[in-house]
């Protein structure tokens, strides 16, 4: 009697585990290469331009009168964008990955959250997207690197604080992979070109290091709040002024 | 694909049976009136939360007067069937909305015809 | 009597796992518009305690009239916050990416993302923020969905909310014979402090035709492009 109770308790847990098998087996299939999860920047190795960049006069003309406060759209809570939501150091990146999209998240302090769609196995970019902040991309696996092409860039959007401008033909080539470093641990690398004949000669290129940091969270922006209370500041202040009533006279 | 997504969108649209809170108050405006102007585009802002078009019309009294015109955010617009080059500075238009209580110059979009002769429609009822 | 047990054990796991399978089904994927017809409303009479109303009182009492034409918070780009980003009826879809650990919902409006975490139950220590902290679990077919840190809203806001809110939401997916794929989201508020019982409302969204992605809202990108453009033209509503 024992003993077949003890067979059945074998088979009672082999079917246990049939069944919760077939349960898993019932969700998408994870991908070879995953790259969910979030990502923290690694400030400290971000590949600096060099020092001379190959720029057109235009280029070279705008960045001598840049001023951040008058072009710099996040000035204005306006996104990064992309590029720069990827060349930034400052926050998190968020990756959702299915079998048939990765959507990248980045949660500046700037009005909105940077939603990046990025379609695998698409077909072809469209000629002539609208211009958009996230422009269009599409991807595709090159064993386990992802390389997404995208184009249809807004051309007020800039690259960095220096104000690298770049025109609505930038076009962005970006190689992920992800890398095993003793210290770090698991660590997403993305080599990032840039293509614009109008802005520069030939291809930039840099690379940028994100550590796995799967409890780091996006705090709320405030850029808008801030901005509202300085409107309200603003207009309380001019109001004052408008009532200041002169002061009395001494009796 | 593209008429029946369209169709979908303003049917969509449409389907709102009196709004809910509105995201951005649009009390200013008054819904029981409306009106018709034509005119010419001066400047077209085609952007969020709000595009709007400044149009010189020429009034009964044989001046030229600026219009302002509302409506709704950039990407409502483009989901609805207004193509990027539809309108441009330059354009003669013919616009029918509603006024504001203070200001008959100033008008809340319903329908433009575009120089092609297209003709674009919204809403006033739906969600702002 | 053991071999019943036994029995009965690995028929229980059996149906749990089966069930578990079924819920795995349940995909809540994809991009969704308010149906403003199907969907509930905030009941026009709130159900706040006396002490939220005579709070609501004095509050109006300081700072009314409004003139809501210049001074709206929306329209000053402030954007919502739990539960009323699940129970505004908008033109404004948002898109659901649903993976075994997470469901993430993106919206267009404010371009705001809420995070339902349904592995992870910890709550960790953060501070309260406009989508809260998530958790969700399975019942059935439905997921049902607690948020709690939701960053609170003072007694003369539109929708005040106490510290101690609590959302508790129903999500399930099915096919409606007019109008195709849909998603219904039952929202129930429970804010002691604010509401003498809980608020409910039934939210019904449709799927979007294919091809039909959630676009760029920029909210305050009317400033930036007028001052990129130049433009004399003033915004009316600023």
């Amino acid at each position: 009697m024992k003993f077949a109770g003890g067979l059945g308790t074998v088979a009672a847990l082999a079917l246990h585990l049939a069944t919760v098998q077939v349960a898993h087996a019932a969700s998408p299939a994870a991908a070879a290469t995953d790259f969910s999860g979030t990502w923290l920047p690694d400030a400290r190795r971000a590949e600096p331009w060099p020092s001379s960049l190959p720029l057109t006069a235009t280029t070279r003309r705008f960045m001598e009168r840049f001023d951040a406060a008058q072009s710099d759209p996040t000035t204005f809570c306006m996104p990064f964008g992309t590029p720069r939501n990827m060349l930034q150091t400052g926050y998190p990146l968020e990756i959702v990955q299915t079998p048939e999209r990765v959507v990248m998240v980045i949660q500046p302090n700037l009005a909105n959250a940077e939603v990046r769609r990025i379609p695998l196995n698409a077909g072809p970019l469209p000629e002539s997207p609208e211009p958009s902040w996230f422009g269009t991309s599409r991807g595709h696996w090159e064993g386990a690197t992802l390389v997404i092409e995208t184009i249809g860039m807004r051309d007020d959007a800039i690259l960095g604080d220096d104000g690298l401008p770049h025109s609505g033909q930038l076009r962005v080539v970006e190689r992920l992979h992800l890398e095993r470093d003793p210290e770090r641990g698991k660590v997403l690398v993305d080599d990032i070109e840039l293509h614009d004949p109008q802005a520069w000669q030939g291809t930039l290129k840099t690379r940028r290091y994100f550590s796995w940091a799967p409890d780091a969270r996006p705090r709320d922006p405030t850029c808008v709040d801030a901005l509202w209370t300085e409107k309200l500041w603003s207009e309380r202040l001019r109001e004052h002024a408008r009532q200041a009533v002169p002061a009395e006279a001494t009796p | 694909m593209r008429s029946i997504a369209h169709a979908f969108l303003v049917a969509l649209a449409c389907a709102a049976a009196g709004a809910a809170v509105a995201h951005h108050s649009v009390a200013n405006f008054d819904f029981t009136k409306s009106a018709t102007v034509t005119g010419t585009v001066q400047y077209f802002s085609f952007t969020s939360p709000h595009s709007f078009i400044d149009l010189q019309v020429r009034e009964a009294d044989g001046q030229e007067h600026a219009y302002k015109i509302f409506t709704v955010a950039r990407v409502v617009m483009t989901r609805t069937g207004w193509a990027a080059d539809d309108l441009k500075a330059g354009d003669r238009v013919t616009v029918t909305g509603s006024p504001d209580r203070k200001d008959p110059r100033f008008m809340y979009l319903n329908q433009v015809t575009f120089p092609s002769g297209k003709v674009w429609a919204h809403d006033p009822a739906l969600q702002r | 009597m053991r071999w019943s047990l036994l029995v009965l054990f690995t028929l229980a796991t059996a149906a749990q796992s089966g069930v578990a399978a079924e819920a795995a089904k349940q995909d809540f994927s994809g991009v969704w518009f308010p149906d403003a017809k199907a969907s509930g409303r905030w009941p026009t009479e709130r159900p706040f305690t006396p002490a939220m109303l005579a709070a609501r009182a004095q509050w109006n009492k300081e700072h009314t009239p409004i003139d809501l034409t210049r001074d709206d918070e929306n329209l000053s780009c402030i954007p919502y916050t739990l539960p009323y980003v699940m129970t505004t009826i908008t033109q404004y879809p948002f898109e659901i990416v649903a993976t075994p650990q997470r469901i993430h919902l993106f919206t267009e409006v404010f371009g705001q993302v809420r995070r339902i975490d349904l592995q992870s139950r910890e709550h960790g220590d953060q501070l309260p923020s406009r989508m809260g902290q998530s958790h969700a679990r399975w019942e059935g077919t439905e997921l049902v969905v607690e948020t709690t840190r939701i960053l609170p809203l003072h007694a003369g806001h539109r929708y005040p909310s106490s510290p101690a809110q609590r959302v508790v939401e129903r999500f399930s997916v099915g096919d409606d014979a007019r109008s195709g794929r849909q998603l219904k989201v039952e929202v129930t508020v429970h804010d002691p402090p604010v509401y003498t019982e809980p608020v409910v409302m039934r939210m019904v969204y449709t799927a979007a035709p294919p091809g039909i992605e959630v676009g760029e809202y920029i909210c305050g990108q009317d400033l930036w492009d007028q001052r990129r453009d130049g433009s004399s033209s003033r915004i009316p509503w600023r």
